[in-house]
């Protein structure tokens, strides 16, 4: 026979107890939200751009509230949900019901899940009511891209949390679990990549950036209003299958859960020995953090040693405490399981404090590259605007010998190049092996010629391939509507006529061929004497004429200024 | 019927029940006795479906427990240690538990509150810890199981609800079949109440008697021959497990059936002859016969 009131192994009655009980949680959610973006337009508060201005930031969820909602009302929801898991009492009355531990969990798993959509349906709801009519002049995709992405996000925080009620044996453990699992990845990352910076010269940050292991830091992170391109839609497609297979994996423990050891600190042994070990590690790069910032520029190793091996153990101490709820925790076994905290440390201050792998100092082999692309702060001359990415690819023998030439350079001027830190360029350097592999190197440094960096970049820069990308682009280019403006950009000297094009592309062409390395750090500079504005369409690389803004450097454009002049 | 073989538990590497076999019949009540920490509790909660077991087997009606929705549905447990959610009455309770159990009557419900004078509407954690039992019990005797397991039943109850509790499930084995496993570190409280008696200790059993059977061939015989003492066709013929002097009057513990003991001590013409009620206590101690030092230890 079955029980009554259940369908689809999951328990009416239980759901609808839970929704009972803790009704306050979604009810708190709802109200934050609605009094944070909901009243403010419905009194109309405040000018209509500031409406506006406050509508975009909260459906971006950039507003500290509705952030502050996304992290806590997930937390909370599963809490109150599990809770009857965290005690011997409550564990053993409820599994002692005639309920399988299947049905126990996904009616707990569901409740929380109606607590945290309901308060978004309801302000969705509301901000559907209230946007009608275009009234703010928002992108029309911006509330149900609002309610898709705080969805997934609530839900990702929310499936970490159950795992984190799973493994808990207390409440306490519960949120300090909750927390730690999902601040752990971009935390760690985000600290792994600091670090490395600090000590690896040439370090290049991961291509998968710290926030992004993380929806709420993803949405901290990035302005999106909408979902606006497939990218960010993978990722959130991606939060969804992490957050599913979170909440999959957490019924697997479930079902085998020893309940014996509710009241634990943790259920499972192992778990909770690798959880020390990891508070342990990410705490004490957190504080060596501190450390290297109390030196100053120079960082003061022996201080930062010490510092580490005190801080661990305490840090790994504390963590045991809490672990086994005792503040008896100075036994050699404990002890012992210190040291794979310090084996931890170990490896990761030889990988970076002192460099092991010489990442540093590694520099291919010319005859072992197949191409680099290079990414410096010369402007690429002629190429479209909408390409933010300025990178040259280099595959001919003698630019790849060149470039490796610079490197080196820069690999051996590391001590005086770290130093400086005004007037730095950047480079970013990444070489396609020939076996496959790929190495990338990131310098933000100064260029002086002194160290012969200039001569040595300058075969780079003045060569024909390097050069190629950008004369191809403008040999494609579509120029029209020139206009000739003063420095500012906002004051009309002339209009050009059409026939101007032709003849501008042809002096451009000849200025691009002869500019120097020289011409190219001039242009970062404000020396231009005039601005021509123009429309410019790309056939095959774009679909619509862009807007340009030209600066005229006299000495670094002598054809077009030759040109100018003759207009004037 | 519920039958349990080699059931073996360890909490964090600490054996808590090791090799136990039991056997409760239908329509019984067990008595499982031990001391603070034998693993009394681990098997209730083993048995209802709670935790799972290490390694052994625990079938009720011929059906594994653990997970069994449908055969939890028959099953309800009273633990020592009690859990009533935050705000709730026993009338909020009642609601809950109507809605889950199958088998729930909502006038016994009823009726066992009037029985015991409970507040069905006051928040059952402001209860003393003798009413939560005495609420704890009117929910699982109202869910009408064929299986009730009781852990440490009248803890904390006063001779009269005690009394009470104990009626009620005579009654409902009488009446129903219902089939009771009640944990005790007290052998005396479950005089007159268990039709068998498991003693546990450290994680294993070690006795399980049915207690009728043990009663009728075991007796206390207060007898006197006068100076001569106890002749020794007596003390020949029958098994005597404890002999005890106070003057001329002998207190026998014997092994055997009333009617022989009759029939052998008559035949000496005593002066003094009374066959006297043994407790409990008594019969497990003079069954072990000096043996084992740790039962003892439990039973006194």
């Amino acid at each position: 026979m079955k029980s009554k009131k259940s369908f689809c192994n999951l328990s009416a009655v239980l759901v609808s107890r839970n929704l009972k009980q803790f009704w306050l949680i979604p009810f708190a959610a709802f109200l934050a939200y609605f009094i944070r973006g909901i009243l403010p337009l419905i009194v109309k508060s405040s000018s209509y751009e500031t409406l506006r201005y406050l509508t975009n930031d909260v459906l971006s969820n950039h507003d500290y509230v509705y952030l502050g909602v996304l992290m806590v009302l997930p937390i909370c929801a599963s809490i109150a949900v599990f809770s009857y898991l965290h005690g011997n009492a409550p564990a053993t009355a409820m599994h002692a019901m005639p309920f399988s531990r299947k049905k126990l969990y996904r009616s707990s798993v569901v409740s929380g899940m109606i607590m945290i959509v309901l308060p978004i349906l309801l302000i969705g709801l509301c901000y559907a009511v209230l946007l009608r009519g275009d009234v703010y002049d928002l992108a029309p995709e911006i509330l149900p891209s609002w309610i898709f992405r705080t969805f997934v996000s609530t839900f990702f925080v929310y499936a970490v949390s159950t795992f984190a009620a799973v493994v808990a044996g207390s409440v306490v453990t519960h949120i300090l679990l909750a927390m730690f699992f999902n601040g752990l990845l971009p935390i760690t990352i985000y600290l792994v990549n600091r670090f490395m910076s600090a000590f690896l010269f040439g370090y290049s940050n991961s291509p998968l950036a710290s926030y992004i292991f993380s929806p709420v830091s993803f949405e901290r992170n990035n302005y999106i209003s909408i979902l606006y391109d497939g990218y960010t839609m993978l990722t959130y497609l991606a939060y969804l299958l992490v957050a599913f297979l979170l909440i999959w994996c957490s019924a697997a423990a479930y079902r085998r859960l020893p309940l014996e050891k509710e009241g634990n600190a943790t259920v499972i042994t192992w778990l909770g020995e690798i959880i020390c070990v990891l508070f342990a590690f990410v705490a004490t790069i957190i504080f060596d953090f501190f450390i290297i910032s109390w030196g100053g520029e120079i960082i003061n190793l022996p201080l930062l040693l010490i510092g580490s091996l005190i801080g661990s153990f305490l840090f790994y101490i504390v963590a045991r405490m809490i672990l086994e709820k005792s503040l008896a925790v100075f036994r050699l076994a404990a002890l012992k399981k210190y040291m794979a905290v310090l084996a931890a440390l170990v490896l990761f201050f030889g990988l970076t404090v002192f460099d092991l792998t010489g990442y540093t100092t590694k520099v291919p082999e010319a005859g072992t590259i197949e191409s680099i692309a290079l990414d410096d702060p010369f402007p690429l001359i002629g190429m479209p605007e909408y390409l933010s990415d300025n990178e040259v690819v280099l595959t001919k023998e003698e630019n790849i010998v060149n470039l490796t030439n610079f490197h080196r350079l820069l690999v051996k001027n590391k001590s005086y190049l770290t130093k400086e830190t005004e007037n730095t360029y950047f480079f970013e350097i990444s070489y396609h092996l020939k076996d496959g592999n790929e190495i990338r190197r990131f310098y933000s440094v100064p260029l002086e010629n002194k160290l012969g960096l200039i001569d040595a970049y300058r075969k780079i820069y003045e060569s024909s391939e390097y050069k190629q990308s950008a004369l191809t682009s403008i040999q494609n280019e579509q120029a029209s509507d020139f206009q000739l403006l003063d420095k500012t950009g906002e004051k009309l000297i002339m209009k050009l006529p059409d026939s101007f094009g032709d003849k501008f592309k042809t002096a451009l062409i000849q200025d691009v061929e002869g500019m120097t390395l020289e011409d190219a750090m001039v242009i970062q500079t404000d020396s231009y004497q005039y601005t021509l504005q123009y429309k410019a369409f790309y056939p095959g690389v774009q679909s619509e004429k862009e807007e340009k803004m030209f600066n005229v450097y006299a000495e670094i454009y002598p054809h077009i200024n030759k040109l100018l002049a003759k207009e004037l | 019927m519920i039958y349990v073989q080699n059931l073996s538990k360890a909490f964090d590497g600490f054996p808590a029940l090791t090799d136990l076999d039991l056997c409760v019949q239908k329509g019984s009540i067990y008595g499982l006795i031990g001391t603070n920490g034998a693993g009394k509790t681990t098997i209730l909660r083993l048995l209802a479906g709670v935790l799972i077991p290490d390694r052994g087997k625990i079938l009720i009606d011929e059906t594994p427990v653990f997970d069994n929705e449908e055969l939890k549905q028959r099953i309800s447990l009273v633990s020592d240690d009690l859990y009533f959610p935050a705000g709730t009455s026993l009338f909020d309770m009642g609601k809950f538990y109507r809605d889950i159990y199958i088998g729930w009557n909502q006038k016994k419900f009823e009726t066992l509150i009037a029985l015991f004078g409970l507040d069905d509407k006051k928040t059952i954690r402001s209860f003393s810890k003798g009413i939560k039992k005495q609420a704890a019990f009117t929910l699982a005797l109202s869910t009408s199981p064929d299986y009730l397991f009781l852990d440490e039943p009248i803890d904390g109850l006063d001779p009269v609800a005690r009394k009470l509790v104990w009626k009620l499930i005579v009654d409902e084995v009488a009446e129903k079949q219902m089939t009771v496993l009640v944990s005790s570190h007290n052998l005396s409280e479950m005089e007159g109440i268990c039709d068998s008696i498991g003693i546990i200790s450290k994680g294993r059993m070690h006795l399980e008697k049915e207690l009728d059977a043990m009663k009728s061939k075991m007796n206390k015989v207060q007898v006197s021959f006068g100076t001569s003492g106890c002749p020794d066709s007596v003390l020949q013929n029958l098994h005597i497990l404890h002999q005890e002097s106070k003057g001329s009057v002998e207190l026998l513990i014997i092994h055997e059936k009333a009617a022989r003991i009759r029939e052998v001590i008559e035949a000496e013409q005593p002066l003094l002859f009374d066959l006297l009620p043994l407790t409990l206590e008594e019969i497990f101690i003079y069954e072990l016969g000096g043996e084992d030092d740790e039962i003892k230890k439990i039973l006194l």
